[in-house]
């Protein structure tokens, strides 16, 4: 044993020419890698929350907008001015600049009401035509306008909304059989539609402009500027691209900023912690290597994203950062494999579960560069940690050692088992990243207008665009049973057209009614009741009106046809529609609800199943990553304790980031995982780093290094960031804690006491005496 | 000499003081608005103050472009403190609204149950939520903070007097109703007419008299039961 170790030392002191040679060429490989594919293949930078979405299901196409708002603090003294007129007026001069790049958000009122008054009859279903029967009998018409007569003599008649020109005969509520059925026009919501197919909000002096999807940013931005000069009008471009933009633009300047805090605080605390600049340059620079080397191949850097890239690089570092003679082979595989827990997700959030390869492939890495690096880095290595052997045993063995650890364990889970009764999941869509102002803009679109991410599409395919259309109504039938209890309202042109086969049956039955005729008396009878019979020439213009058809051609020749045309993509020569439901909120108990009349697609759907996925991913992965620590740790020890000893500490880690979460109220969800699991390899890593109680600090170092992702997080200001360091760096802490105190203890524990660990000690395990084979002799 | 010296000296003092005066009390003459207006109010709460319970008769007139004539009739008035209010048409022609804070429900007297219409002041109404607040304090005994609340509140010239309540500048309520015009009688300051301008054009005015404050509550009960 003596001999293999002075040659070993001999070896390391000295190492061969062909060792250099081999790190020589391994590192001008790994550079060169590096170099090429960052070059030929740069990392995507985003600025999207939605990477956790399906991608289907991600809001890439959804139009931008200009929310246009009155500037009180200029439009005040003498020069005030209606808050109606500078819209109206802002409106149209906006409209008149942007031409082809804007496009209707609602149907327009005037061509809604025209096309009410001209296809009203048409649109009401078969099913209603009796109803409408009754109300054409004569003494049926008779009551109704004596009704209009008596109504008229309330004061609240035309100021509560009453209005029998278009419709004396109260026929409107058969079309409009729910609520939200057509779009806008039907209900009194947050907003209005306005002649123009903008939106007006009710409760504030507000608008709310569409673009087209591919209108140029700039010539909107400069067009904004223009009008908001001249008027008292803020106007900011809104909506999931322009919040991605914005938020890009906030990531590239973060960027920098948190790569330079988190390589300066690891370069001082590794430099600090090894009294050598070397170490500390070369740990840092390797590091950088290991990922530059897989970056272009991750995820896009997002905002999600940012925070495992940090951790992985720390984790680097801190894998580079350590004496060689403190690690074991269980505690490398245990980090390289902190995300493989991922795996075990059936709804697979983190982008097709990318991670779970490029964080093992660069913890390999480094670690390749590591072993490289050996000689050197041995040969400059101060451990003045004495070993196993050389430690007092009744330290080890002490009571209170064992008792301690016992209490620990004891209050961290009963403290979580009474705190995790009740927690709030908060999706990915609600990751606070943004300035002020972007969250601003956000809130004031779901207040006054509406929840762009609460918005579903339902679609369906055609060969040509009439075609599409003509059929949407039959499409939208099923999907009408959402609006009420799960649905707001529905944006369809199915709403307004009909199909052919619909059109001749509904044809056929109106004819049966008999209306020409019917409204004839009913002209007589307003006549004779001393009504005006022109007033109402709206409705009975129309009603008689059965030749012109709402089909897919009138459609769209009419004043509806910009809008509709909004709906309508086309994809490999296939034609799209979409019909667009507003969601209430987006609770999970809708999915089956949803999911029963169609395949919907949106922002909502993929976060109602991360939602109600939650627990049951979670609860997936914490035993996923025990099982896994358990067994590597077993592996690589063939010691069943000290298996049971890291799953514990990792279970007792785990437990106290989940309190943490709770209890300080963080946005617990799917992008959390990550970070959690991190903190659990940790726990298990660092449980198996150094078996030697007198090696102890170089777990806390290893923490350390680690949790400077966690600090450079902290420093960005940003809300999730600052959660999500947070946890990071207290996950790391109480990871240490439990290595240090707990582990101990429950080890001995479990080995039956100071005898039989004084009789372990005696037969080290194969995992110990292979470490103690690789360590240098203290200097 | 001398007297008559010192005489013009003061004389001119007197003049220039009395000048001084004038210009100085001449803001007092924009003050007369505010002071018919609080005039007017002080004049309305008068009225309003012993109307727990109130019967009158009123004549009713709507002119519509719907109709060729305008359309008249005469009904009872019935308030009740807070903000209850009964409009009761005489003829079988005619119909009965309820008013109360959050609803109006119109049914006419003829198949009333058929054709009954129930308007929820809810959200999504603003126009009738502020006209029933404005109908209710009125008649409610008030300082007339609710009356001035969003409205903006103007006493017109003239020898009647006359408050004109006009929404403020939303356009959600003024999209269906321009304004709102009271007139007291001079003497009790007992609500007369009640004007209400449509934004459309339409305008109902209902004139009232015979009124009878403070009815017992028994009697009050059974005017409504009839």
């Amino acid at each position: 044993m003596e001999s293999s170790s002075a040659s070993t030392s001999a070896v390391r002191r000295d190492p061969p020419r062909a060792l250099a040679l081999l790190r020589t060429l391994s590192l001008a490989c790994a550079l060169v890698w590096s170099i090429w594919a960052n070059s030929t293949r740069p990392p995507v930078v985003s600025g999207a929350v939605d990477s956790l979405h399906a991608e289907i299901d991600r809001a890439r196409a959804s139009p931008s907008m200009l929310l246009v708002r009155i500037d009180a603090s200029r439009n005040i003294g003498a020069a005030t001015q209606d808050p109606d007129r500078i819209l109206d007026r802002v409106a149209v001069r906006i409209a008149d600049e942007l031409l082809e790049a804007r496009v209707p958000l609602a149907p327009p009122a005037a061509a809604v009401e025209g096309w009410l008054d001209t296809h009203g009859m048409y649109l009401l279903p078969i099913s209603s035509h009796p109803r409408v029967s009754r109300r054409l009998e004569r003494e049926e018409m008779e009551a109704s306008v004596a009704a209009i007569r008596a109504r008229l003599s309330s004061p609240v008649h035309g100021v509560g909304g009453l209005n029998p020109r278009r419709d004396p005969l109260s026929l409107q509520p058969l079309l409009f059989g729910e609520r939200g059925a057509m779009s806008y026009v039907d209900m009194d919501g947050r907003a209005m539609a306005t002649g123009t197919g903008d939106l007006r909000a009710r409760r504030t002096e507000s608008l709310l402009i569409g673009l087209r999807g591919d209108a140029d940013e700039t010539r909107v931005r400069g067009i904004a500027d223009r009008v908001s000069e001249s008027d008292p009008v803020r106007i900011d471009l809104v909506g999931v691209q322009a919040q991605d933009k914005m938020r890009l633009t906030l990531l590239e300047g973060l960027l920098p900023k948190i790569a330079l805090l988190l390589l300066s605080a690891g370069l001082a605390t590794v430099a600090f912690a090894r009294r050598s600049t070397t170490h500390a340059l070369r740990a840092v620079g390797l590091s950088i290597l290991s990922v530059a080397c897989f970056a272009p191949f991750g995820p896009s850097m997002d905002p999600l994203s940012i925070p495992i890239w940090c951790a992985l690089l720390a984790t680097c570092i801190a894998i580079l950062a350590r004496p060689r003679a403190r690690e074991s082979a269980g505690a490398l595989v245990i980090l390289a494999t902190s995300l493989t827990p991922l795996l075990a997700l059936t709804h697979a959030p983190w982008q097709h579960m990318i991670w779970i390869w490029i964080w093992p492939a660069t913890i390999t890495l480094a670690v390749a560069l590591r072993l490289c690096f050996r000689g050197v880095s041995d040969a400059h290595a101060r451990d003045d940690d004495p070993p196993l052997a050389n430690a007092p045993p009744e330290a080890l063995a002490s009571f209170s050692t064992r008792a301690r650890s016992v209490a620990i364990c004891l209050c961290v889970f009963l403290i979580a088992a009474l705190t995790l009764q009740e927690f709030e999941v908060a999706p990915s869509s609600d990751f606070e990243f943004g300035s002020a102002h972007a969250r601003e803009l956000e809130r004031a679109v779901a207040r006054d207008f509406f929840v762009e991410r609460n918005v579903v599409r339902f679609e369906s395919e055609g060969s040509t665009v009439n075609e599409v259309l003509d059929r949407s109504p039959l499409t939208l039938k099923p999907l009408r049973v959402l609006l009420g209890d799960v649905a707001n309202r529905v944006d369809s042109p199915g709403s307004f057209v009909l199909p052919g086969e619909l059109l001749e049956s509904r044809r056929r039955s109106l004819r049966t009614l008999n209306i020409d005729e019917k409204i004839g008396d009913l002209r007589e009878i307003l006549q004779a009741q001393g009504f005006r019979d022109e007033a109402f020439n709206e409705f009975l213009n129309g009603a008689t009106e059965l030749r012109r058809f709402p089909d897919a051609k009138a459609a769209l020749e009419s004043g509806l046809g910009e809008w509709i045309r909004r709906f309508i993509r086309t994809e490999d020569d296939r034609v799209i529609l979409s019909h667009e439901f507003e969601l209430r909120r987006t609770d999970p108990t809708f999915l089956p609800i949803i999911t029963q009349v169609g395949t919907p697609r949106g922002a909502a759907i993929s976060t109602m199943i991360e939602v109600r996925d939650f627990e049951a991913s979670l609860a997936k992965l914490l035993l996923t990553q025990l099982w896994l620590i358990t067994f590597i740790t077993w592996a690589s020890s063939r010691s069943l304790n000290q298996a049971i000893t890291s799953g514990l500490c990792t279970a007792g880690t785990l437990a106290a980031v989940l309190v943490l979460t709770t209890t300080a109220r963080f946005s617990m969800g799917a992008p959390l995982f990550p970070i959690l699991l991190i903190c659990g390899a940790t726990a298990g890593a660092v449980t198996r780093i150094d078996p030697e109680v007198s090696g102890a600090k170089w777990k806390s170092w290893f923490c350390v290094w680690q949790a400077s992702a966690g600090l450079a997080l902290l420093s960005t200001g940003q809300a999730g960031w600052i959660e999500f360091g947070l946890t990071l760096t207290f996950g790391l802490v109480v990871a240490v804690g439990f290595a240090r105190f707990v582990a101990p203890g429950i080890e001995q524990m479990l080995a039956g006491g100071t005898r039989a660990r004084a009789e372990e000690s005696s037969a080290p395990t194969s995992d110990t005496s292979a470490t103690n084979v690789e360590q240098e002799p203290p200097q | 000499m001398k007297r008559r010296e010192v005489c013009r000296l003061l004389m001119r003092c007197s003049g220039l003081a009395g000048g001084a005066l004038a210009i100085f009390s001449a803001p007092a003459v924009g003050a007369p608005a505010t002071t018919k207006l609080e005039r007017r109010l002080e004049l309305w709460r008068v009225y309003a103050r012993r109307n727990q319970r109130l019967v009158a008769r009123y004549r009713s007139t709507r002119r519509t472009s719907l109709l060729k004539e305008p359309l008249y009739q005469s009904g009872t008035l019935l308030f009740e403190a807070p903000g209850r209010l009964v409009l009761r048409d005489d003829t079988i022609d005619g119909s009965t609204t309820y008013i109360d804070e959050s609803s109006a429900r119109i049914i006419p007297n003829r198949d009333g149950k058929d054709h009954e219409v129930v308007l929820d002041a809810g959200r999504d109404s603003p126009a009738l939520r502020w006209i029933l607040t404005k109908t209710l304090a009125l008649f409610a005994p008030g300082d007339g903070s609710t009356i001035e609340n969003a409205a903006s509140l103007k006493a017109p010239r003239g020898r009647v007097p006359t408050l004109e309540i006009l929404p403020l500048k939303k356009r959600d309520i003024r999209v269906r109703l321009r304004a709102l015009i009271v007139t007291l009688d001079p003497a009790s300051g007992a609500i007369s007419s009640i004007l209400i301008q449509e934004s459309q054009g339409d305008e109902f005015r209902v004139e009232l008299s015979d009124h009878r404050q403070d009815v017992s509550a028994a009697d009050f009960q059974k005017l409504m039961d009839d």
